[in-house]
């Protein structure tokens, strides 16, 4: 089974079918390549292997750049063979398994191409850039060459191609599209790209494709992140926002006074593939005004309850009126649920007379265990995740 | 400096240009190595430091070390420039030959052929030094590099992206391309995308230097003006209010 080894792209995609090509489709200002770099490296690493066409940089660049991902090709080097495209153009030696003398030749590319994929009897291949092959032997030679070069993606299990929109021809683009599966990158740009996403575009094996759009960060080490860039946390005063934040965040911080958080918690989290920015808001009512400053953009909420207080859930469901949007995922957590006098989520939501949809778990808001799981059903939410889709 | 104009800094070329060269242009510096080219991108990029504006370099030829000394005998304050964030430096150069050292305002691209990561480190670079500055500079030095390593269609296809950006983007650009290394056609291809050209010849049987002016709007003259290059800077002397032709 072969998967791309990306959160929320493998739950569209599911296993690929063998002989299938899978091309990273990808605007001039955003990152396309660690989609393929990750895809090949996390089959290699569950042992299988594979081929790699150093297109636009020595090998010897590509193994560093995977390192920095945190991904030690070196360590499965015995079932990883090089193409090498690059070093001949600049007369520089290379320990690749296959070297490319002419790398404006097409038609020696494909022919290494070949015995390298023979050489491993089929396997992953991975070709990140390969838009350069168009700048190096010419757009006319790669669109004729195109088809042949098609063939022989079929010889591998799966094909990982990442192919950069420079503005050629429509006719060139259009050809390089048809492929099995496309899967678009584009920038979010306002004076520069500040926000990246992906989209399935098509996938053959698919009867149908869900029209999603999903945000994603690369990081170094980590690889490629489904980013959701804002999370509120709110509730009532001494509810346990900030413990929940820092015990939930990788990094974070609080501008408080005395203990009481007086502007916001801001923490970031990286779990499960997922990168998120989570904002608490302060819980005293003369803090109020920021509740909603604080909440634009913000495309999901948790509400924390203190499950040992009654008189504070009347305030805890005006909070979320305050940040609440149409649509908008929300969960509320009843903390405190380790002291004692605190009342079982579902007698809660039914004291604050939630409507029936709207999840309320339970939580200790020190416990790590605890915090996780709220963000996972508060990610779920936000990425439409189905039951069956984890 | 006007939100309309960069000067230059150099006097007689500011007069030409009618106050600077146009905000958010993208415009070619070309001529042949060792008669003021380099001298004009230098002393441009360090008068916008000393206005405000943000600038990043973007080394094909040499190591970003290099460029930074050589600003530094420029202007005494250079450093306090880097400081105050008003500096990025893409290296275009120092990984091919081997330099694993990092800097924390550079961005390290692997090999000139590479020209998407060049794009990505720009919009990193771009992120860094925009802030609540309205204009910067980009300084690609040079064209030449590039295409020698590629080829001019690829190339080409770069500069487009990435003018289109620079300009979205509140961004002059100059270009810098070295003449006798392209074909005449290849010189027109990237001379025709551009908002301006500055250009500079020498005139050999009388050992004298010429620049002119294309594209830019507006300009005092699109003659052939002598120069002079005077204490790492350029002196225009030519009489251009009446047009002097060569």
């Amino acid at each position: 089974m072969v998967n791309t080894n990306i959160v929320v792209l493998d739950e569209v995609l599911g296993s690929i079918p063998g002989g299938s090509t899978v091309l990273f489709l990808t605007e001039p200002t955003v990152e396309g390549d660690p989609f393929v770099y990750q895809a090949f490296y996390e089959n290699i690493a569950a042992g299988k292997e594979g081929v790699i066409v150093a297109l636009s940089k020595p090998p010897q660049y590509l193994l560093r750049e995977f390192e920095e991902y945190g991904w030690s090709l070196e360590r499965y080097r015995s079932r990883v063979v090089f193409v090498d495209c690059y070093s001949m153009l600049i007369g520089a030696p290379s320990d690749a398994e296959f070297i490319v003398k002419h790398p404006n030749d097409i038609k020696e590319i494909i022919e290494t191409l070949e015995k390298a994929l023979d050489s491993v009897e089929g396997g992953i291949l991975a070709i990140p850039a390969l838009s350069t092959l168009v700048d190096y032997c010419g757009e006319q030679s790669f669109v004729e060459n195109l088809e042949k070069l098609k063939e022989i993606f079929k010889k591998a299990t799966t094909t990982f191609v990442s192919f950069i929109l420079w503005p050629y021809d429509e006719k060139t683009i259009e050809k390089i599209k048809d492929v099995d599966c496309l899967i678009n990158i584009k920038g979010i740009e306002q004076r520069v790209v500040f926000g990246e996403y992906f989209e399935v575009a098509k996938a053959r094996w698919l009867e149908n494709i869900e029209n999603r759009s999903i945000m994603f960060k690369v990081i170094k080490p980590g690889g490629v992140r489904v980013y959701i860039p804002k999370i509120i946390v709110t509730g009532p005063f001494h509810s346990g926002k900030s413990t929940f934040i820092h015990t939930l965040s990788t990094r974070a911080v609080s501008v408080d006074r005395l203990g009481t958080t007086i502007a916001l918690d801001h923490g970031h989290v990286e779990h499960a593939g997922v990168s998120a920015d989570i904002f608490g808001t302060p819980g005293q009512e003369r803090f109020d005004p920021l509740l909603r400053t604080l909440s634009l953009n913000a495309i999901g909420t948790i509400v924390m309850v203190d499950s040992t207080r009654q008189d504070t859930f009347d305030r805890s469901k005006a909070m979320w009126q305050e940040v609440w949007k149409t649509g908008m995922p929300v969960i509320f957590l009843a903390n405190k649920q380790d002291e004692p006098g605190a009342l079982p989520p579902e007698e809660i939501k039914e004291m604050m007379r939630l409507p029936e949809e709207i999840p309320i778990l339970p939580c200790v808001a020190k416990d790590r265990e605890h915090v996780l799981k709220a963000f996972e059903a508060l990610v779920d939410l936000i990425l439409h995740r189905k039951e069956e889709e984890k | 400096m006007s939100d309309r104009k960069l000067v230059t800094g150099i006097e007689g070329l500011d007069t030409l240009l009618l106050g600077g060269v146009p905000a958010r242009s993208a415009f070619l510096v070309y001529g042949p190595p060792f008669i003021g080219k380099e001298q004009f991108v230098k002393n441009f990029s360090v008068e916008c430091l000393r206005h405000g504006i943000p600038t990043i370099f973007i080394t094909t030829d040499a190591p970003f070390t290099q460029l930074r000394d050589e600003l530094t005998s420029l202007d005494s304050k250079y450093q306090s420039y880097e400081t105050n964030g008003l500096v990025r430096y893409i290296d275009v150069y120092s990984m091919s030959i081997g330099v694993t050292e990092k800097d924390k305002y550079t961005e390290y691209v692997p090999s000139p052929m590479d020209l998407a990561a060049i794009n990505l480190a720009l919009n990193k670079a771009q992120q860094m030094v925009m802030g609540k500055h309205m204009h910067h500079l980009i300084v690609l030095d040079s064209l030449t590099t590039l295409i020698t390593n590629t080829n001019a269609p690829t190339v080409f296809r770069f500069v487009q992206i990435m003018k289109g950006r620079a300009k979205s983007a509140g961004a002059t650009t100059m270009f810098v391309m070295g003449a006798g290394v392209h074909s005449e056609s290849e010189v027109q291809l990237f001379k025709g995308i551009m908002d301006g050209v500055i250009e500079f010849k020498e005139e050999t049987r009388e050992s004298k230097l010429y620049l002119r002016l294309q594209g830019f709007g507006e300009t005092k003259s699109r003659n052939w003006i002598e120069y002079r290059l005077e204490k790492g800077t350029i002196d225009v002397t030519g009489a251009f209010e009446i047009g002097r032709i060569r």
